[in-house]
């Protein structure tokens, strides 16, 4: 869960991030590095009855240098973020 | 249009599952180019005849199936099972069979998970298409999201060799949930190494993404938890939806054989459940039976008609239908139908005893259209004569009718009770179900379950249950529910979820119930054709269809229902005999008793059949019934269907100006509805009326007609009723009627709908409407207590029946220990008891009291009320409170609720509060030898003085106690309260038309009807008699919690008085206030019906 204003960050708290996708919207490049392979893609949407509903597109990637990163696109923001994997 | 066919989707007949019905489904999928569709609902097919006639409407071919729960090693999985062939559904059924059969074995008989065992899939495998399971539950996905690859591949191998692979595929959906690839990737490889083809499919549970919502919101309700809670049960996003055929491809770009195989499947798949079924009833096409019907009815005929005026009508009547039933096909239909009824004498004479009173009464009666039919009559599934009563067959029985008629009985409750499960010893039990009913749901329901699911707090959730209908218009709940619960809360975000939930709820079924009496009979297993499963009464069972999906497939159904009226006609015919030995044989009453007609004429028919409700009273003195005949018509009369055909008044007008003016003529849209109408004066009032006016009027085929009909009454065929007029139209101009008018005759049609009753079920409903008149006329104390008897029933509760008949003075006696059987009695006064009102100079009361049961009082086990009666049987009336309690264990709380039911009062001090005293004093003792010891060696007469409850703390005793006030009406002491400004409801009734008045009273029934376009009606009543107000829509909203929740009001308002019949058009209403408020808790308020005390 994202917290805003100036409480104390969390670990592992989704950081935004640069992404340039493809035509189906996958990612293809992250803050500048590529993107190799996308493993899993799936959609979370829930809490709709509350004040804050989640509507997110989520990937699990793997990066030319290596690393595996997950990362989400919020709606109806269209915002990227990437969390640990 | 890339090809695809999605197989693995659930309707709401996935109960508290699937979000969408099955007729959404199949427009959709139409709408997005799929040639077909499967159904696939969980453990069962009870959609799956209702999505098949929706998809031929929307032009799709429908696919049958189930999503199948297999037991594995202690653990549930799904199956995913389409129906190639006709072998593929028998084995279908007899798996759904297998596994509900133990699903209610617990003493609640609360349903448990379906399931089968999973090797029982070995024997049962032909003729089906097996598919390996959802991503969540299915039973080879499982496996892998375990861990346990090995295992995965062994039950894959398993069922390979069960179902071979031609029919075995490796299911792969794409849910968008994480890891999804990897499974499908693991998938793929286990379908290349046993060398299956794959499948995709996509766990489809609701037609669009907008339905998710409530889909998640069915899930939580089903596991019993809030929404948050459900989160790793629920699907997770709004994927699971019918997607287009593009997008579903595009869903699995690695797997285009696994998108293009759904094709190839699809087209193997050629079994039609509409017409594969192979179901056959007992005697279907056996030619013996011709002869056997003919000769039963010639016997018959002989019997009934021979050398009277209508024996050549008869025989006439008899050929003709005897040719239509033989060239049909259906004399065995009939014969099955008399070998019913004659199982019903045997159980009739079993249940009644062989010497009873209720001997001479026939087991039980048609009702229906089947009431026209000579046949019927002869055969005995009739009392009406359909030749005198001048019946229409045609709408029963005619040469095209292509679906089998329905035949309904009427049986007492008791003799059906019995009936049921001898039809199932008789025909087997594999042969024989009850037919299943879909309750859905209501606003009440909605807002308890939805309320939950969102974290609404359950006080308010109450509050807003009882005043609000979500299904009514927009701006009347939101009005509702603000005055509920307040206007931040009703604007707030979850309640306005809620009520979109509802809305989208509101038509799908919450779960499979019994109906109330439709059964169905077959020859071959019946669990080869349509699962059966255990229904949640004992010893009964289900089909998974319900009446119209029966009818769908061809059943033959038998309605066996259980007539409140009929049970309490017999009651009353046996304790007529009880207490005055008099046998009353109702098949030889005098049809024509003035006396009776002129109590219907005067609207006193509180508690008669069929004409007792607040509307009928406002018509009976209006129409005037004079005969039989004329009571036909009134029961037909106040129903939707004439209602909404602007048939009522017109009738009523014409009939009123027939008696001022014998001369006068009615007017007819057009003279050919003249030989059509003419009995009606113009209108359609009948069923087969519609039938009779688009065959005259505009050239109809019969079976066109019953078309007609049958589109304007169910559900799913609405759609047919623009082709209907336009053939119509053309088919009476053909017949030269100018096109306004047809257009206005089709007009009546349509208003008409499908909401009326044909004329020979009338005719039954009006006879019975007679026999429960003349019963209540001249049998008035036993006709009450056999009302009493078999509450729930009618259109009143128990203490507006008490009170009615108190006014036309019979006696009612409050129940008593010492007096009181179990149920309610007919009782001669004894001179001798110091509380009777028998005269004095024993010249004896002109009709006996009525005694109200031990099982009126509340909170006491009727088993117990049993024993107590039963031990003063044996032995002598109980002469104190310790000699009661000494020999019965009744305990302390029914002792207390006997004292202040006044149960004990024939005991020494055992009045209200005094017995309540003494009951302290008797309830703890030991059972010891020979009886049980008191506690306390001291008599209760040496207690305190305590006086009786008075007033409204007595009204409230006695609500609370048996449900009815025997002591006086509590309007007795409102009044007190009030100016004299505020008349008894007969002095207001008695003032002059347009008078303006106050009145006050209990609220008895409150109606509303679809019909009145936001009026509403509500019945006072005072301790004079009734009264009824006419509350116009802006009164009816201003007033609108009152009307709910009050049970005194007080109305100001105009008389009104027209022909007879008396309202008062109320301008204000206000809550009259007892000054207990505990009163307002317990009165009963008309529209639930009290209940007898358990």
């Amino acid at each position: 869960m994202i917290t805003s204003g100036s409480r104390p960050t969390r670990l592992y708290e989704p950081r935004p991030v640069d992404v340039a996708s493809d035509a189906t919207g996958a990612p293809v490049q992250i803050n500048d590095v590529d993107v190799v392979q996308v493993r899993e893609e799936w959609i979370v949407e829930d809490g709709w009855w509350t004040a804050a509903p989640i509507s997110r597109w989520y990937f699990e990637v793997v990066l030319i240098d290596g690393r595996d990163l997950t990362l989400f696109r919020a709606f109806p923001s269209g915002q990227w973020f990437a969390q640990r994997a | 249009m890339t090809p695809y066919v999605e197989l693995h989707c659930h309707s709401s007949f996935s109960f508290l599952d699937g979000a969408s019905s099955p007729l959404e489904l199949a427009e959709k999928a139409a709408e997005l180019g799929y040639p077909a569709l499967a159904l696939t609902d969980h453990d069962g097919v009870w959609g799956s005849m209702e999505f098949a006639v929706a998809c031929k409407g929307a032009g799709i071919r429908p696919l049958t199936g189930t999503e199948l729960t297999v037991a594995d090693q202690g653990r549930l999985f799904h199956l995913t099972l389409l129906v190639e062939s006709g072998a593929g559904y028998r084995n279908l059924c007899r798996l759904l069979t297998m596994a509900h059969a133990g699903t209610r074995e617990s003493r609640d008989r609360r349903a448990v998970q379906p399931r089968v065992a999973l090797g029982e899939l070995a024997e049962r495998a032909e003729g089906l298409i097996c598919l390996t399971g959802c991503a969540r539950q299915g039973l080879v996905p499982a496996a892998w999201a375990d861990g346990d690859l090995a295992r995965g591949e062994a039950l894959a191998r398993r069922l390979r060799r069960w179902f071979t692979p031609e029919n075995l595929r490796i299911e792969i959906q794409r849910p968008y949930w994480r890891h999804d690839h990897a499974r499908n990737r693991w998938l793929a490889g286990l379908a290349r190494d046993l060398d299956l083809p794959l499948i995709a499919t996509g766990n489809v549970h609701s037609h669009e993404p907008d339905r998710a919502r409530l889909q998640d919101a069915l899930v939580a309700v089903r596991l019993g938890l809030n929404l948050a809670d459900s989160e790793p049960h629920r699907r997770g996003n709004s994927t699971s939806t019918l997607a287009s055929p593009e997008q579903m491809a595009y869903r699995f770009p690695d797997h285009p054989e696994a998108v293009a195989e759904t094709v190839r499947v699809a087209g193997r798949i050629r079994f039609d459940l509409e017409h594969d079924l192979g179901y056959r009833y007992p005697q279907q096409g056996d030619p013996k039976t011709d002869r056997e019907l003919a000769s039963l009815c010639q016997v018959r005929i002989d019997e009934r008609y021979r050398g009277t005026p209508r024996e050549p009508e008869a025989r006439v009547r008899l050929e003709n239908e005897l040719g239509i039933i033989r060239g049909l096909g259906l004399s065995g239909f009939f014969l099955l139908h008399h070998d019913l009824l004659e199982l019903a004498r045997e159980v009739a004479l079993e249940v009644r005893g062989p010497s009873s009173a209720r001997g001479v009464l026939p087991p039980g009666r048609g009702r229906g259209s089947s009431v026209s039919s000579i046949v019927c009559y002869l055969t005995g599934l009739s009392h009406i004569d359909p030749v005198k009563a001048d019946l229409f067959t045609g709408r029963f029985l005619n040469e095209e009718v292509s679906a089998v008629p329905d035949i309904d009985l009427d049986f007492p409750r008791d003799i059906r009770e019995r009936l049921i499960p001898r039809i199932h010893e008789r025909y087997g039990r594999d042969r024989s179900a009850l037919v299943a009913a879909f309750p859905t749901y209501r606003s009440r329901g909605a807002i308890r379950d939805f309320g939950k699911v969102l974290g609404i707090p359950g006080t308010e959730i109450e509050r807003a249950a009882r005043a609000v209908d979500f299904h009514s218009g927009s701006d009347d709940f939101q009005r509702d529910l603000t005055q509920a619960i307040g206007r931040e809360r009703a604007h707030s975000a979850a309640w306005k979820h809620l009520a979109w939930l509802s809305r989208q709820a509101r038509t799908l079924p919450r779960h499979a119930s019994q109906h109330s009496g439709g059964m169905v009979i077959a020859t071959r297993p019946l669990t080869e054709i349509c699962p059966v499963v255990p229904a949640a009464m004992e010893q009964r069972q289900i089909v998974q269809w319900d009446k119209d999906s029966c009818q769908d497939a061809g059943f033959l159904k038998i309605d066996l229902l259980g007539l409140g009226m009929l049970s309490a006609v017999e009651r009353s015919i046996d304790e007529i005999h009880r207490i005055r030995g008099e046998t009353v044989d109702l098949s030889r009453i005098d049809l024509d008793d003035r006396e009776v007609f002129e109590m219907i004429k005067r609207a006193e028919t509180t508690g008669v059949f069929q004409i007792e409700s607040r509307a009928q009273m406002q018509m009976l003195p209006r129409m005037r019934p004079e005969n039989i005949d004329d009571l036909t018509i009134q029961v037909a009369l106040i129903r939707p269907g004439p209602i909404q055909g602007g048939a009522v008044h017109p009738y009523v007008e014409r009939r009123r100006k027939l008696r001022e003016d014998p001369d006068y003529e009615i007017p007819f849209a057009h003279e050919m509805l003249r030989p059509v109408l003419g009995e009606t004066h113009g209108v359609i009032i009948f069923q087969e009326q519609v039938i009779e006016v688009a065959m005259h009027v505009a050239g109809f085929s019969s079976s066109e007609a019953e078309s007609l009909r049958r589109a304007m009454s169910r559900k799913r065929s609405r759609r047919s009723l623009e082709a209907h007029h336009q053939r119509f139209v053309e088919g009476a101009v053909a017949n030269g009627v100018e096109r306004e008018v047809a257009d206005g005759i089709f007009d009546q049609i349509i208003g008409f709908s499908g909401f009326g009753f044909p004329k020979a079920h009338s005719a039954a409903f009006g006879l019975l409407a007679y026999q429960s008149a003349w019963l209540k006329h001249h049998y008035g104390p036993e006709y009450l207590a056999s009302l009493l008897n078999e509450q729930p029933m009618g259109f009143y509760p128990p203490d507006s029946l008490v009170q009615e008949a108190k006014r036309t003075g019979v006696e009612v006696l409050p129940p008593d220990v010492n007096h009181s059987r179990v149920e309610c009695t007919a009782e001669w006064p004894d001179p001798a008891d110091p509380g009777s009102t028998a005269p004095v100079d024993g010249s004896g009361p002109a009709q006996p009291s009525v005694r109200i049961g031990l099982g009126y009082v509340k909170g006491i086990n009727e088993s117990e009320m049993e024993k107590l009666v039963a031990e003063r049987d044996l032995g002598d009336s109980f002469s104190d409170l310790g000699n009661l309690a000494s020999r019965l264990p009744l305990s302390r709380s029914d002792l207390e609720q006997l004292a202040w039911a006044g149960a004990l009062r024939s005991l020494p001090r055992g009045d209200r509060v005094a017995g309540l005293w003494s009951v302290g004093l008797s309830a703890n003792r030991k059972p010891l030898v020979g009886g049980r010891q008191l506690a306390l060696p001291f008599t209760p007469e040496d207690g305190p003085e305590l006086p009786e409850p008075r007033d409204w703390v007595r009204v409230q005793a006695e609500y609370s106690s048996i449900g009815m006030t025997l002591e006086g009406h509590p309007m007795e002491l409102a009044r007190r309260q009030m100016t004299e400004s505020v008349l008894p409801t007969t002095d207001a009734a008695a003032r002059p038309d347009r008078s303006w008045v106050q009145v006050a009273g209990l609220q008895v029934a409150r109606q509303r009807p679809e019909t009145a376009h936001g009026v509403i009606f509500i019945l006072i009543e005072d301790e004079f008699g009734t009264l009824n107000l006419i509350l116009p829509p802006p009164v009816a909203k201003r007033h609108r919690q009152v009307i709910r929740t009050a049970t005194l009001i007080k109305a100001s308002g105009r008389i009104e008085t027209s022909q007879g019949v008396v309202n008062l058009l109320v301008r204000g209403l206000v809550e009259v206030h007892p000054p207990d408020p505990r009163i307002k808790a317990s009165a009963p308020v008309g529209i639930n019906f009290g209940r007898r005390g358990r």
